[in-house]
């Protein structure tokens, strides 16, 4: 199991420096023109050349990418052509972007394949061919229409949401209150992913552990009940319960709107994944044997019903990261997508490439944490060393 | 003599037999797969949704070219004077009303149906190409080959294709449907689909009939041409299908973001259709903005379901019970 990660780890590192290579070379060579020919018409020819100079954009390609790296593997990700470092950028942007996307793609898992578990135990019927029907028309349908249509519904006619078309999001949040406070949006939204973070292993931890004891694990509604008071419980104890519960209300749209997004490919993977895992010996097996149905489909079938769901997972991270834009476009929720995208429209290339370095770690990062699950759910997986789509 | 005839016409009819038996085994597989294939209700009506779409494409300039005058219902600088004000609501003369610069829309949303077809027709071949190739080296001979492709696929499978779709949206916005489906092919084949097929060959390859093949003298070329790529075709049927799906998608974000301009698609429609309405005060002009993304859906999920029947063809454990 070791040797297993050790290799896995160093290989997708290796992944993740050609990745950064062929997207610095791209953003490079694709933009026709640098920076300073496009945004600097004003300056003379002198002064640009000496601009070209400070921003180190002078040099031939193979030497701007060399200092780049070396600058990389030293850990910095440089300053931004407009002059502030790229770090500090990326520190206000990364915690809004995580908040809608952990728990948007979380919301969608286990959402999605709780429905595809449930429309493929069923068989043919209204639910499942409702819930089907759903997952296609949101999974085939056109990203950017379909939230701006969410958007225009939800936030616009039905007034459940605080709408946001226009200017900043976050300007939205409750002034009176975050005049008072001493913490900016940022660092609540980080502290509440911690907060969730650590509820959530405490218990994940609780299930292993009367697992192990062989003790039945707790109801869920009892597991919900003690991760929203346990959470509430945190926030309030540490005295930003007001604040986080405020840009809760605000970012619960943005989290609908791309949880709705991303869920239909996910219901439809497990729905099929499902129904090829029911046609197997082995749940005839279970079922001749007499086992309760429950038993049957969560244990023996969902189970191993949920690896090509996994594996979807890890391959679409990237999109889902990226495409986040899209949300953020919409609902103007500054977050690092749209950053990405305005940074790369103004040719602002170390920023571009700092955006990518976190976008390349958080899936390299994603796909390790599943792969390691995928060893411990798969025992086979761990004497082959190969990544998950292998099986 | 009497001998001699009826071994003449002995051996033509061995002839024949030989021939029709080297000749029913590819009918059959195919009508076998087919009745698998027609079993899901859902793929045929798929296949039926793709050709209404390919007869709407046929039809578009026999239309501009007999009952619609050519000029006003050009999809592109078309302009009705009778109709305005434009944005008009669906009349009899133009079945699903103007936009805001007054040109028909059922004119422009046949007109973006060729290059869809275009785009999604190349990614779908590319991919294929690609991805096939790439996985069945990787998986027949593994070692040095395997890993250098690994690599490179889980580097590609990093590349975020909204980004890199937008960046040659940018670089090359005069590039047409062809080679906009085939840099997405590119993308599609040798990240996702290359992983999937060199698992898919190496469970092809690990078969006794393999071994059998190399023990009785078969090169490497043959076995995989011959023996291994057979059995990857409903594999690789299934990704061009989704790689349709997805490039159609891919090819309408770049439009709806405004970078490409030299055709026509549903992603443009959208896109000019939100941008009218942020200048309009009387709401959305919902006949010109929901046409195009009801196409690009249907047309989308109608590759989505031939693909899912293609996986029940596809997956051999499926097709026996």
């Amino acid at each position: 199991m070791t040797k297993y990660l050790i290799k896995r780890t160093i290989s997708s590192i290796i992944s993740l420096f050609l990745f950064l290579t062929f997207m610095f070379f791209v953003m490079q060579i694709m933009i026709p023109t640098d920076f300073t020919t496009q945004f600097s018409l004003i300056l003379n020819r002198q002064q640009r050349e000496q601009l070209k100079q400070e921003l180190g954009i002078d040099r031939p390609l193979w030497e701007r990418y060399l200092d780049w790296a070396n600058r990389l593997l030293r850990g910095s990700l440089g300053t931004s052509f407009y002059g502030y470092p790229v770090v500090n950028e990326l520190k206000r942007l990364i915690p809004k972007t995580l908040l809608i996307f952990l728990s948007g793609t979380t919301a969608s898992f286990f959402f999605g394949q709780w429905l595809g578990k449930k429309a493929a135990w069923k068989g043919p019927g209204w639910f499942s061919n409702l819930t089907t029907f759903a997952s296609i028309t949101l999974y085939t349908s056109f990203p950017p229409l379909l939230a701006f249509l969410l958007t225009y519904f939800l936030g616009r006619r039905v007034n459940l949401f605080r709408a946001m078309f226009r200017g900043n999001a976050l300007q939205r949040l409750d002034r009176l209150l975050w005049a008072r406070a001493s913490l900016q949006p940022e660092q609540v939204m980080t502290y509440m992913m911690l907060t969730t973070a650590t509820v959530l292993g405490f218990l994940t931890l609780v299930n292993w552990s009367r697992k192990r004891r062989r003790e039945p694990t707790l109801p869920l509604w009892q597991q919900l009940l003690f991760f929203v008071l346990g959470t509430l419980g945190i926030w309030f104890l540490f005295g930003f319960g007001r604040l986080a519960l405020d840009i809760l209300q605000l970012s619960i749209l943005p989290i609908l709107v791309f949880t709705l997004l991303s869920f239909g490919e996910t219901m439809l993977i497990m729905r099929t994944s499902m129904q090829d895992t029911l046609q197997e010996y082995y749940i005839t097996t279970a079922e001749a044997k007499g086992l309760p149905e429950k038993t049957i489909r969560d244990k023996h079938a969902a189970r191993n019903a949920l690896f090509p769901v996994l594996s979807r997972l890890v391959i679409s991270i990237p999109y889902l990261l990226t495409g986040m834009v899209i949300v953020e476009d919409v609902l103007h929720w500054p977050g690092m997508s749209q950053a990405l995208f305005e940074s790369m429209y103004n040719q602002d290339v170390p920023v571009v490439m700092g955006a990518l370095v976190i976008v390349g770690i958080v899936c390299t990062v994603t796909r390790l944490v599943l792969d390691i699950l995928y060893a411990y759910l798969d025992p086979r997986i761990r004497y082959t060393t190969r990544s998950l789509e292998a099986i | 003599m009497e001998t001699a005839t009826t071994q003449k016409s002995s051996t033509e009819a061995l002839q024949q037999e030989k021939s029709r038996r080297l000749r029913t085994p590819f009918w059959r597989t195919f009508r076998q797969d087919w009745e698998v294939f027609a079993r899901n209700k859902m793929a045929v009506a798929g296949l039926i949704v793709i050709l209404v779409f390919a007869i709407l494409a046929i039809a578009h300039p026999i239309l501009r070219a007999t009952i619609w005058q050519s000029d006003i219902y050009s999809p592109i600088t078309g302009f009705d004077i009778d109709a305005a004000p434009h944005p008009s609501p669906p009349s009899l003369t133009h079945l699903l009303g103007t936009d805001g610069m007054g040109r028909d829309v059922l004119s422009m949303l046949l007109a973006a149906t060729t290059p869809s077809f275009i785009v999604g027709v190349t990614a779908a071949a590319i991919t294929a190409m690609v991805g096939t190739s790439v996985g069945v080296l990787s998986a027949y001979y593994r070692g040095p080959i395997d890993t250098v492709f690994t690599h490179i696929s889980d580097a590609v499978i990093l590349v975020p294709a909204p980004l890199f779709m937008v960046i040659v949206g940018i670089r090359f916005n005069d590039l047409g449907p062809a080679p906009l489906g085939a840099i997405y092919g590119i993308l599609a084949g040798a990240g996702g689909a290359a992983v999937v097929m060199r698992s898919h060959a190496l469970k092809v390859i690990s078969q006794p009939f393999v071994s059998a093949a190399r023990v009785a003298g078969g090169g490497n070329w043959h076995i995989m041409f011959k023996h291994v790529l057979p059995h990857m075709w409903p594999m690789t049927a299934l990704y061009m299908m989704l790689a349709v799906t997805n490039a159609v998608i891919a090819d309408a974000f770049i439009s709806f973001g405004g970078f490409s301009r030299t055709y026509l698609n549903w992603g443009t429609m959208i896109y000019s259709s939100l941008v009218y309405a942020e200048y309009l005060t009387t709401g959305f002009d919902w006949h010109v903005l929901l046409p195009p993304g009801l196409a690009l859906s249907l047309f989308a999920a109608a590759f989505y379901f031939v693909s899912r029947g293609l996986h029940k063809v596809a997956d051999p454990r499926l097709r026996a019970r």
